[in-house]
């Protein structure tokens, strides 16, 4: 653990302050840090926490220092957006522990503050799907598969089954009663800012899919699946279609019509035979 | 932070939005956050509800509709128009009713004034006349009695009116010669007790040679008559606070006297009263302590109630006594109403000393 000197943090406020500038991590908003507490305050135990800043004082202060701490736990979050197969709001809690030290050596004694990351990084991986259905509180669509006094697990169709605190899901549904997902996300500053286009996005694809016609070649956007999917409707072997569209992966572009996608990969075909 | 996306944000949204719902374009997405900002404004939202309602209940299309709504909202200017010039209009009225009332007002106050006022002074005059005509009368009456008065005092006087014209021209008479009537009836009264005062006046003229003179003389003797009169008061009060002053001497003594005689009286009676008894009291004085004691037998107690002379026995000791030297009873008691009338102390020994 680092260990600072000065008493730099006097509550759990000041000491969000203390772990995020820490972890290097922009201005998060503490209600958002709030919603993961639980996770953070199950991270370890009272005792292991006591050897770990024992340790620590005793590596800079030498074996006879004896101390008195107030710590507290600080859940540091990391979002991401998966966008692979079915997409996802992976959010990374990684949990702090600021620890505010008396210490008394031989010689003199001392203020001193303790921050570092205890624990293994927990992944919370919120599918967009998941999410929709929170707004739209239809949770009831997934199978329930465990729940425990902390934790509920689901079974979303195409990924594996969604683990997540009770206290997170039942403040995120309170929260997204009075605030947009985009405001809710904001409140991670930057990092939510980069992903909020992503998850806005996400969705409103989910909103207005049962309401979408079916759309001409070329007007509709290319990925991955539908390019395979068209070039086996082309009589190519699927083995054959998956290897015209690795060789022509390089060239498309994600605001590319399936129409053209289709017609580069031909090209590439000619010219590759 | 700003939540409203860049034109890159808006691309990338809408490129995910595509993975779900492919015919979905950046129009689309323009067109939500359009509807997003109208939604906040809680009035749109029952327009539109408005709307539907109309042409569900009613019939009448949107066009329709806002084409009545805009000769409504012509009419309504127009009206507004009119509106601002009926106000002042109103405002004119309300003016001049509110000054016509002021000055209504103004002059039934000033009517109901005179009017008082009007009834005030017919009050007065009325009450003004009355006194008039009870005055007149009064007058009437007063120089009736006046005249009555005049006529009976000449009566008492037996004088008649041509004495009192005659009266009149004395008085002038004696008044043009320095005089005034009332000297000249004061020298008249004078004269009047003496018979030939002509003869008197004239001896008096010729032994003091003038009458001021005389006067003056007289005037001495009767000053120096006066202050004899005067010192012999003053000696005969000295004597009067000389013999006061005796007489309260002699009552203080007269006083003592008494007070010793009464005294002597007293001592007299004791001597006669308690003297054959003076050898007990010198036996007594001989014991070195006197006991004073009561029995206290209860069979003594109860025939006292009815004999006295058969009550509790009281008796004298020169030794602390342990029973009633008469029944031998051993309860005894100090004969408390003796050493309390004496003052005496129970707790202390009690020696009898006699005086000189």
């Amino acid at each position: 653990m680092k260990i600072l000197t000065g008493s730099r943090a006097g509550n759990q406020k000041e000491a969000v302050s203390v772990a995020l500038q820490e972890a290097g991590i922009g201005p998060m908003s503490h209600d958002v840090v709030d919603m993961l507490t639980s996770v953070a305050e199950s991270a370890k135990t009272g005792t292991e926490v006591d050897k770990l800043i024992g340790s620590s004082i005793r590596g800079r202060y030498g074996n006879k220092a004896t101390w008195r701490a107030d710590r507290w736990f600080v859940p540091i979050l990391k979002l991401q957006f998966q966008g692979k197969d079915v997409h996802q709001l992976v959010i990374e809690v990684n949990v702090y522990l600021v620890a505010a030290a008396a210490v008394r050596t031989a010689g003199d004694s001392r203020l001193v503050t303790l921050v570092g990351s205890v624990g293994k990084p927990e992944i919370l991986s919120i599918p967009i799907v998941f999410l929709h259905a929170l707004l739209e509180k239809d949770l009831g669509r997934f199978t329930m598969v465990t729940k425990d006094a902390g934790y509920t697990t689901w079974e979303v169709p195409g990924t594996k089954p969604v683990r997540l605190p009770n206290d997170f899901v039942n403040e995120l549904s309170i929260i997204l009663k009075y605030q947009s997902v985009v405001s809710w996300l904001c409140q991670f500053g930057v990092q939510g800012r980069c992903v909020s286009p992503l998850v806005a996005g996400s969705l409103i694809g989910l909103a207005f899919q049962d309401s979408s016609q079916p759309v001409p070649a070329n007007k509709e956007m290319v990925t991955t699946e539908n390019l395979t999917s068209a070039l086996v409707s082309m009589d190519y072997q699927p083995a054959e279609a998956g290897e015209m569209v690795r060789k022509v992966a390089s060239r498309l572009r994600a605001d590319m019509t399936l129409e053209d996608a289709i017609r580069l990969t031909l090209q590439m075909g000619k010219g590759g035979d | 932070m700003d939540n409203e996306f860049t034109a890159d944000e808006i691309r990338d949204a809408v490129r995910i939005a595509r993975v779900h719902c492919p015919g979905f374009s950046e129009d689309d997405f323009e067109s939500l956050m359009e509807l997003e900002k109208r939604i906040t404004d809680s009035g749109y939202l029952e327009a539109v509800l408005g709307l539907i309602r109309l042409e569900e209940e009613k019939r009448i299309s949107c066009t329709e509709a806002l084409d009545a709504c805009g000769k409504l909202i012509n009419q309504k200017a127009k009206l507004e128009q009119e509106i601002s010039a009926l106000k002042q209009r109103s405002n004119d009225l309300a003016l001049q009713i509110k000054n016509a009332s002021t000055e209504y007002e103004q002059a039934k106050n000033a009517a109901s004034k005179a009017g008082q006022e009007l009834a005030q002074i017919r009050n007065e005059y009325s009450t003004a006349e009355k006194r008039l005509e009870t005055f007149i009368r009064k007058t009437e009456k007063e120089k009736q009695r006046i005249s009555k008065e005049v006529e009976d005092a000449y009566q008492q006087a037996s004088i008649s009116k041509e004495e009192i014209g005659t009266a009149g021209k004395i008085k002038t008479e004696i008044e043009s010669h320095g005089f005034t009537l009332e000297l000249a009836l004061n020298l008249a009264r004078e004269f009047a007790g003496y018979k030939n005062v002509r003869e008197q006046l004239a001896e008096g003229l010729k032994e003091h040679g003038s009458l001021n003179k005389y006067l003056d003389e007289l005037h001495d003797g009767a000053t120096k008559e006066r202050e004899r009169l005067i010192s012999e008061i003053r000696g005969l009060e000295s004597q009067k606070e000389a013999i006061t002053t005796e007489s309260g001497n002699l009552k203080n003594i007269l006083t003592r006297l008494q007070a010793n005689v009464a005294y002597e009286e007293d001592l007299r009676r004791f001597h006669r009263r308690y003297f054959p008894f003076h050898g007990l009291l010198d036996e007594l004085s001989t014991w070195p302590q006197v006991f004073l004691m009561r029995c206290m037998h209860p069979a003594s107690t109860v025939a006292g109630v009815f004999d006295k002379t058969k009550g509790n026995h009281h008796f004298w000791t020169d030794q602390p006594p342990v029973a009633c030297p008469v029944c031998r009873y051993p309860v005894l008691e100090y004969d408390i109403k003796i050493y309390n009338y004496h003052g005496w102390s129970t707790q202390l020994p009690l020696n009898i000393r006699l005086g000189e």
